[in-house]
Parts: C-alpha cells; structure tokens; sequence
C-alpha cells in the first residue's frame, strides 16, 4: 500500500489569496515533506523600472509589487533615490511618510488576522476584523484619496498635506479602532476553539528564526528581537514612541498576539505624529540627475523590505534591485510546515502573511 | 396527521428545507453584520446550476451520490411517517454510507479526505444518536415517532438528551466548530468538490434534508406539545448559529475526544437522569 | 563593503557569517556589460544601526558560482533567482522557480 499522499495547496485554493503552490507529501495528514513553486505572478517590475520608467516615476510603479505593503515599497525606493540625489527632508515629511506607514501597517496586520481567523474557519472573526479594519482605511482614504494604491509619498516630500478635517477623522476612527483591538485580544486569547487551532501550532523556535533568517512579526513572534525599525534611523522611529514588541512561543498564537499589539503600539505612534505635526512645507526642491549606489531597507508589515539602486546619472536607473519579506522566508516556513497537519496549514500559511505578488514581483 | 399531509411534508422537503437554510444564511450574516443573501438564494442557486454543463467525474461517483440523496429523501419520509426511530438513525446512516463510498470513488485527494473525516465524524456522533434513541425509549416506551409525539410532554426527563444532541446537530450540519470533514479552507469542501452543475444541486438539496432529519430529533424531544417543541428548534437553531460564528474549525481528532467527552458523556449522563426521574 | 575572490567565498562566508549576529539580506547581481556581472552578497548587523557588510565580486557568465545555499538556507531564493533572471549558473541551484519556458530567457541580462 503507498504510504505517502501528496496534497497540493494551490496555485489555486480557496485558502489562498495569491497564487503559490506547496505540495505537502503526508502519511496520513501529517506533512513530511513540502516542495514549493512561488513564481506564478512574475511580472517584470525590476525590468520595467530600468526600461520603461524613468527615475522620478518608478516610485509609482514599485508601488504596484503588492496593493498591501504599496506605501512601504515608494517609500523604500523614494528614500533611495533621496540618498542618491542627496535631499534632505523635514521633520514634516518624515512624520507624515511615518503615519502613512504605520496605518498601512495595521490595515496589513488586520489583513493577516482576517485571512488567519478565516482559514482556521472561523468565518465570524473574518467578517469583524473585516468591518474593524474600514476604520483605518477610511483614514488612509481621507489622507492620501486613495483606497489601495496611495500614491502618496513622491521624490521630495509627500504629495498631500493632511487637513484638519482629516486629524479628526483620524483621531475618532484611531480611537475607536483602539478599543477593537483591545477587544480582539480578549476574543483571540479566551476562545477555546482557537486555542486548539493556534496554540503550538506552526511554531518557529527561537535559534530557527536566526538559522532560517526570519523577519517581521514572524521572528518577533519566536522571541527574536528583528526589526528594522530599530535598526535604521532613515525615519525618526524612536522620536514617536516605537516600541519592540515580542513573543516567547512562535505559533499562531503569538503571532496574532504580537500582531494585535504591534498594531496598538501603530495607534500610538500615529496618535503621537497628529499631536506633534508641525507646519512646514511638505516638498522639498531638488535639481540634478542621480548618479551613485544606494541601500535601503525599511520595516514592512510583513518584514524588512530592501532596495538597492544603482543609476548612471541618466534619467534611466541602471538596476533596481527589490527584496520583499516573503522572498527570503520561504525556506523557513517549508521548514515549519514539516511535522504539522495537514489540516493546520491553511491557517499555518495565513499566519505567515505570505505575499506572492511581492515575491515573484 | 394525515397521510395525505404527512406525504406532502416529505414530498416538498427539499423546497422549505431550502427556505430554513435562506433564513440560516440571513441569520448568520446578520450575526456577522452583514446584510446576508435573499431568503430564496437556495433557489437562485437551484436555477443557476441547473443552467450548467452536466458533466460527471465517474459514473459510480454520481451514483452513489444519488442513492445517498434517495435514501435521505426516504428518511424524511419515514420521519413524517412516523416511523421507527432506529430504522430512521440507521437509515440516514446507511445514506451517508453511499454519500462516503461516493467520495471514495473518484481519485481526487480531497474528496478522498473529505470521505475519511466523514467517516470519522459518523463515528463520532452516530453513538451519540443511538444512545439519545435509547434514552427516548426509556422515557416514553417505544421508538415509533407517531406514538412519540402522541405522548405527554416529559422534557424534564430529558434534558440532558437534548443537551447532548445539540452536539450532534453541527457534525451533521458540518457546522463551526464540527466541521472537519467539509473544511472549507482545507480540503475544499470535501466530497462535495468534485460535483457540479445539476449533481452538485443535489448534494446542495441533501443538506436541507439534512436539517430537517437532526432538528426532528430535537422536535420530538417535546412529545405532543408541539409549541414547546418548536421552540426547541427555533432555540436549537439560534444556539448553533450562534456558536458556528465564534468558533473556529477544530481538527477531525479534536472533533473525536469532544464528542465522545461531552455528546457521548452527556448521553449517558442523560441515561442516569432518566431512571432517577422515574424514581 | 569587501571584494573578495568567486573561489574563496564559501571560506569568507562561513568565516563570517553567524546567525545570531548577521542578517543575510540577500544576493544582489547587476549586470555591467561586456560579460561582467557583479554580485554583491549583503548583510547587516542585528541591533546596530545601518551597518551593512557586503563582499562583492565581478564575475563573468560563463562560470559555475559556488552556492551558499548550506550556509544560509534563506539564500536559495536569491541565487535561484538570479539563475533565472540572468542565466547564470550555480551549483546545485535549478531554474524555473520564477520563469517557465514559454518566459523570455534571462530578461535582466542586457549583454547577450
């Protein structure tokens, strides 16, 4: 009799939102082994950006790796060319390219939390978090005038001040969002069927996380201290109250955990940016062509995102390298995988917050 | 009840056991603050897949799927009847036999997993009938329905009974936090997957009659107070809707220990209560 | 940043490299023409503020590049990336994690 099945999950399932395929080989549900094919969404993007586009409009098209993380990748590349084309920005522009960071972070993590409820079958926690998580967009729609693509951070500075209309907005919705989260802490830690779904399930150990180079809340949630928010000084991140949040475990559980708090502490920053925004002027004037080399790294939702531009003083980049927080971390979750049940991988996968769109790109 | 009544009960049972499940789907997205689909969605779907290709994966596939529909539609019959509640757990039993071999049949993995965790979640919960039935005869004497439902209302006996079928209902109804062996997000759907167009109709119409074979179990738990046992129902039907928006899915094995912990355990529990009832 | 040696990197590598002190970025390759290709292997430092360390080589295409796929499990999507998108070859390393045949061959290589 064979011992082994071979389950596939994808490229198309109903449990994924992008396409990636793993084929779980099983002894009776139980995953041996994992092989995986990621790159069904390869568009280009990295060609197009040094054929297609020129330097001061790749800022929009990086934007279009992923619709989630989309503010986070302008912003990586935008600081980029601005160590390049040396351009110093205020302290505005900084706090304002921050908010917009931070709440598209807890709309990301809300995201993860949703799919993560929803592939554990919990389709009523998928629909609240769901309802919760229009708060925080109706704030990034009122900012930047976008739902999804924002568009907002552009070579210089931003492309829109923030109005007081919008600070109140942001303060009621940021507030009431607040008090959700709080309340979704309560419902994820005291329900005994997500216990059973979450507790000690898909856990990284701590040495893992460094062994398998895992990033963002991932390897927070194992106890790693990973961030690179902590690590760049790029943006005034300590300035407005960032604090590293960390979990003991690496299950499911502590990852939403240290989700939900990680979204709370976003709260407080961009409570604490509205508070302290200064006036000024939101576009700084630059002149010349870039020519140089430059690193960037930035946190993402999901991870540390890294750019590297190489431009030849043409208005054509000569080579724009990206590298998403998914990309690297594929080896590390086939390596979580091993050992679980089949029936824990949908939620397993979830809990990774796996971006396709960005890892192919 | 007429046998003229008690037929065409049996006979429309997929048409109004469409509509409880329009009203099950308004209930839950409204639970979920949604606005929900219309009270007939079945029915929209009825006609949408009836418009479809009618393709099959293997014929054996489609069969036995038809002889599980049939021998459900009987069991709804026979619980109009008034029929043996034994015959009645055996048969459905029996139908969700043909339903299982079904998803064996094809060489699809989930549907295959799909027939294994059925096959697991009717270990689970068919003792659990057994006993229930079990529990109604010590309580009323017979196992027929009609003269079940004849007899006077003897609830406080059993309790404990309608505690542990309100286990069973979501395994049946493959509801949150039972409902492993469907498992959406895992297995598709499980040996419902590989079906489509006007079969899938009837697999999709099976669940309707599906409902209407456990909330029968419940009703008659009221004997010939037919108001208190409507509210049962009606209870039973909140409490379970309810309880499949705040749960997630536990694991076939998780489903296995509840099962026998707590349906079974309260089944027997139930057993006890009743001969300390007629002391 | 480091130059080093396409014989020598695995020794660099693992001489440098430890797990709980360096974050392995990724492999970076840039094509410069003429058959040279320049690959950076990047790395930062965790807890320190933008320190990078990256060892940097040029290359041509015809060679066989060693992998540091055992050293660090992470790099495989780097360097099966590059196979892909620049046609180089590495040890061990296949194609086709992010292009299938019908793809045009080594898009990012400009010097065919």
């Amino acid at each position: 009799m064979k011992k082994t099945i071979t389950i596939p999950l994808g490229s198309q399932h109903i449990s994924l939102l992008e396409p990636v395929r793993f084929n779980f080989s099983c002894e009776n549900e139980k995953i041996t082994d994992v092989d995986y094919n990621v790159g069904f969404v390869h568009r280009g993007i990295e060609k197009a950006c040094t054929e297609k586009f020129e330097y001061k409009q790749v800022g929009y098209v990086v934007a279009r790796v992923c619709g989630l993380c989309a503010i986070t990748h302008t912003m990586a590349y935008t600081l980029g060319i601005e160590h390049i084309l040396n351009i110093k920005t205020n302290k505005k522009i900084d706090y304002l390219r921050i908010l917009m960071l931070e709440l598209d972070r807890i709309h990301s993590h809300l995201l993860c939390l949703a799919h993560t409820a929803e592939n554990s079958g919990f389709e009523g926690m998928f629909m609240k978090i769901m309802g919760d998580r229009e708060l925080v967009m109706d704030i990034q729609e009122a900012i930047s005038g976008n739902r999804v693509q924002f568009d907002f951070v552009c070579i210089g500075g931003v492309n829109r001040d923030i109005s007081t209309e919008c600070e109140k907005l942001a303060f009621t919705n940021l507030a009431l969002l607040d008090k959700k989260v709080d309340d979704l802490i309560g419902k994820f830690t005291s329900n005994w069927s997500t216990a059973l779904k979450y507790k000690n399930i898909g856990a990284l150990s701590y040495d893992d996380a460094f062994n398998f180079n895992a990033l963002g809340p991932l390897a927070r949630a194992a106890g790693a201290a990973i961030d690179v928010r902590a690590e760049s000084s790029i943006l005034p991140y300590k300035e407005v109250g960032y604090k590293m949040i960390l979990g003991q475990n690496g299950d499911i559980y502590d990852r939403n955990l240290v989700r939900l708090k990680e979204i709370k502490n976003s709260i407080l920053m961009c409570q604490n940016i509205l508070s302290g925004l200064t006036e000024g002027e939101i576009l700084v004037k630059f002149k010349g062509k870039p020519n140089g080399e430059s690193f960037t790294r930035l946190e993402a939702p999901r991870g540390e995102i890294f750019y590297y531009l190489n431009a030849n003083g043409t208005n054509m980049l000569q080579r724009v390298r990206i590298k998403t927080p998914t990309f690297s971390q594929i080896p590390g979750m086939v390596e979580i995988f091993k050992g679980s049940d089949y029936a824990d991988a949908p939620a397993i996968l979830a809990s990774f917050d796996p971006c396709m769109s960005c890892t192919a790109k | 009840m007429s046998i003229v009544f008690s037929f065409m009960l049996g006979f429309f049972a997929p048409i109004y056991g469409g509509i409880f499940y329009g009203i099950d789907r308004v209930l839950k997205a409204k639970m979920q603050r949604r606005k929900g689909p219309p009270v007939l969605q079945p029915f929209y779907d009825m006609l949408k897949l009836f418009s479809k290709t009618k393709f099959i994966v293997n014929a054996p596939h489609t069969i036995w799927m038809i002889f599980y529909f049939l021998s459900l539609w009987a069991v709804v019959f026979m619980i109009f009847f008034g029929g043996n509640l034994l015959y009645i757990i055996f048969g459905h039993l029996l139908a969700t036999v043909f339903f299982i071999i079904s998803g064996y049949s094809v060489n699809s993995i989930f549907s295959q997993l799909g027939s294994n965790r059925k096959l697991l979640s009717v270990v689970a919960y068919e003792p659990i009938l057994i006993v229930n039935a079990i529990c109604i005869y010590l309580v009323f004497g017979t196992f027929e329905i009609s003269e079940i439902l004849a007899a006077p209302n003897n609830f406080n006996s059993l309790v404990f009974t309608f505690l542990s079928l309100l286990f069973v209902v979501p395994t049946v109804l493959k509801l949150s936090p039972f409902d492993a062996s469907k498992a959406h997000q895992e297995i598709v759907g499980g040996i419902e997957v590989e079906f489509g167009g006007v079969f899938y109709e009837l697999v999709y119409a099976a669940k309707f009659l599906e409902m209407i074979f456990v909330y029968s179990f419940i009703f008659i738990l009221a004997s010939n107070d037919y108001i208190f046992g409507t509210f049962l129902v009606v209870f039973s039907f909140f409490a379970v809707a309810l309880v499949d928006n705040s749960t997630a899915r536990i694991k076939i094995d998780s489903l296995l220990k509840a099962l026998y912990m707590y349906g079974f355990g309260l089944g027997i529990v139930s057993i006890f209560w009743i001969l300390l009832c007629c002391i | 940043m480091q130059e080093i040696k396409i014989e020598n990197l695995i020794e660099e590598i693992t001489s440098f490299y430890d797990p709980k002190l360096h974050h392995f970025v990724c492999l970076n390759a840039n094509d410069l023409g003429e058959n040279r290709l320049k690959l950076q292997w990047i790395f930062t430092f965790y807890n320190q503020e933008d320190n990078y360390q990256i060892f940097w080589t040029i290359c041509s295409f015809d060679e066989v590049l060693p992998t540091i796929t055992k050293i660090i499990p992470s790099a495989i999507m780097s360097e099966a990336e590059i196979v892909d998108l620049f046609g180089v070859q590495i040890k061990d390393i296949q194609g086709g994690l992010y292009l299938d045949e019908t793809s045009p061959i080594s898009p990012l290589r400009c010097s065919i």
